[in-house]
């Protein structure tokens, strides 16, 4: 009975509630959506790179040579020598080696040189290998293999031909008109920056930036950007890390993938902080606006509580039902709040992937999301402690008329 | 004896000039039916309240069915309440987004009476309140059906005692003496007292029993 008058009053007082809800589920959606959108995005940068044990770069910091030799997020500072990179790779306790080549660009999406041994031994996920939709690995110097996002949303099919451009933004004139590449293979999507990136030979690569010159000279590039690494044994990882680092021809940075991405998330750590410390006040807000509405309801039922009062309820029954209207309509809110996020999550998905390259799960019902939803319902009970009080002690104390 | 009140003096400061009610000895006979007139703001409520328990004093005694309300813990007091008065208010008398019938259990389940839900629809057609009445939220209804609702409400735990304060104020002439002549009616049947305050003197036909307000409180009459 006390669950039945709990909601009827509330469906009675259907503006100020609604209103109430409206505001607490923007705010848990808030909350949740960038909580959820953190351990995604984080899930996703670790998801990128497996089974890879070093990356080498010119001189910089490991970040940023992370950042742009895996995840293609800002510009490569300088190169490193072709010679330097036979040498690393020849040395003992290498099992296979990687080579990058990026500055190119097609459309937007980024290109980057490299050669078989890309498909071979790059590993995503949980040491995924990368498997073609359509087509198959280079056969000449001219071919191109397609990140599945970039067939996808440009619509390539094998045997397109397509032009390369200088630089990395979309709107660059300078084209590789003379040199035209053909698609020869399309991979299958994988949820990592690979979905959006075309692979080249280095030799088409090289090709292209030799403009105006004879094609069947020597192709061998001169630089590349950066390299991969994958050792015979993870044992001799600091070994040959100490070797790279103290490489005397030139000067080299070489970084641990996991180790990279953990001093980013310490970077990424206060913004974290900061974006759920707002998260945290704005749903405040929303409970300080529910307080405020059952503090205010309150003096429109004085006489509903008296009349409770003389058929015999007791006062703490009258503060029970302040509680169970503000619980009510935090377990509506949570309710509202998982199923529009669950919706934008499914609706916007192919967006988010696209824009973004955000591949969002749209399974809420993580332990940490859960304990999030528990901890509202508590900190809604504790906000109705205000107004319950108030309506129990105007219970208690029958004034007068 | 339904109510007996000896020496009551009560006050809602502690100033003696404030003082809102002074009664030597006043009683309410089983079975009575009393009527009280007395002009508003006379402290009639206040006296009410006492009878209750809704308000508490220890200056002077106040026995009700031979309970001392001053000797009574407040959640006795309630149950107390809930089992032996059976109180019609003005005007609100009923949760307004509550059907008659829940209205009619709320009063059931503090008295902790099981009350079955065919006498509940009996009380209500007894009462002249038709059927289509009897699930719709109450504050669609008129006033006369209300305070008819709130006759089914104040009696449905047979309580000893019925009490009513200005329980006509807010109808017409023709639903005040509906109200009245069904009101006498149920008490009558239930063998009960009533005491009925109001500030209409027209509605002492009714009772046996007349009283004025005045008479009874000396506060304020130096």
């Amino acid at each position: 009975m006390i669950l039945t008058l709990a909601s009827k009053s509330l469906l009675n007082r259907k503006g100020s509630v609604l209103l109430t809800i409206i505001a607490i589920s923007v705010s848990l959606f808030v909350l949740l959506a960038v909580d959820h959108l953190r351990q995604q995005t984080k899930q996703g940068f670790a998801s990128t790179i497996s089974g890879t044990d070093l990356v080498v770069g010119s001189r910089t910091s490991s970040i940023n040579l992370l950042l742009y030799s895996i995840f293609h997020i800002g510009t490569p500072t300088a190169n490193l020598s072709w010679g330097s990179y036979q040498d690393i790779k020849n040395q003992p306790h290498i099992a296979w080696s990687i080579p990058i080549s990026l500055g190119d660009s097609h459309k937007g999406y980024r290109v980057m040189g490299t050669n078989d041994d890309f498909f071979l031994h790059y590993k995503y996920g949980k040491k995924h290998p990368l498997s073609f939709s359509a087509g198959e690995k280079f056969n000449s110097t001219f071919d191109v293999v397609l990140g599945s996002e970039v067939a996808q949303q440009l619509n390539y099919k094998i045997n397109d031909p397509i032009v390369l451009s200088h630089g990395l933004v979309s709107t660059s004139f300078s084209n590789h008109d003379k040199y035209p590449f053909k698609i020869i293979g399309i991979l299958d999507s994988t949820g990592t920056p690979v979905d959006k990136t075309l692979y080249v030979t280095l030799q088409g690569i090289e090709a292209i930036h030799k403009n105006g010159k004879e094609q069947n000279e020597n192709l061998t590039p001169k630089n590349i950007t950066a390299f991969m690494l994958g050792l015979t044994s993870r044992m001799t990882t600091f070994k040959v890390q100490k070797n790279i680092n103290q490489y005397a021809q030139e000067p080299l940075t070489v970084i641990l993938p996991g180790v990279a991405l953990s001093e980013l998330w310490q970077i990424m750590g206060s913004v974290e902080q900061v974006l759920k410390l707002i998260s945290y006040l704005v749903l405040l807000a929303s409970l300080l606006g529910l307080s405020a509405m059952l503090v205010a309801s309150i003096n429109e039922r004085r006489q509903e509580i008296q009349l409770l009062r003389m058929i015999g309820a007791p006062p703490w029954y009258i503060f029970i039902i302040i509680e169970l209207e503000a619980i009510l309509i935090a377990l509506i809110s949570s309710t509202i709040c998982l199923l529009a996020l669950s919706l934008v999550l499914t609706v916007f998905q192919s967006t988010l992937i696209a824009e973004f390259g955000l591949r969002l799960s749209a399974n809420l019902f993580s332990m940490n999301n859960l304990l999030i939803l528990a901890l509202v319902q508590l900190a809604a009970i504790i906000a109705a402690a205000i107004p319950a009080a108030i309506a129990y002690r105007s219970a208690k104390h029958t004034v007068r008329d | 004896m339904s109510i007996s009140i000896n020496n009551l003096i009560f006050s809602y400061s502690k100033s003696p000039d404030d003082l809102v009610l002074n009664i030597k000895h006043w009683q309410l006979h089983e079975q009575e039916n009393l009527f009280i007139h007395g002009p508003s703001g006379c402290g009639k409520t206040t006296f009410l309240n006492l009878i209750t328990g809704m308000l508490t004093t220890s200056n002077g005694s106040i026995k009700v069915l031979q309970r001392s309300m001053n000797e009574m813990k407040g959640s006795e007091i309630d149950r107390f309440r809930a089992k032996n008065i059976g109180y019609i208010f003005q005007t609100f008398n009923l949760i307004p987004y509550l059907s008659p019938i829940n209205n009619i259990k709320i009063a059931c389940q503090f008295s902790k009476n099981n009350v079955s839900q065919s006498s509940i629809k009996q009380m209500l057609s007894d009462l002249h309140l038709e059927a289509k009445t009897w699930h719709k939220a109450t504050h669609f209804l008129s006033m006369g059906q209300k305070q008819r609702v709130a006759i089914a409400r104040a009696l449905i735990n047979q309580p000893k005692l019925i009490i009513a304060d200005e329980p006509t104020s807010s109808l017409d002439e023709k639903n005040r003496d509906i109200f009245m002549s069904l009101l006498m009616e149920q008490t009558e049947k239930l063998n009960c007292a009533l005491l009925l305050v109001s500030h209409d003197k027209s509605l002492s036909q009714h009772f046996s029993r007349v009283e004025s307000f005045n008479d009874i409180n000396t506060a304020g009459s130096l």
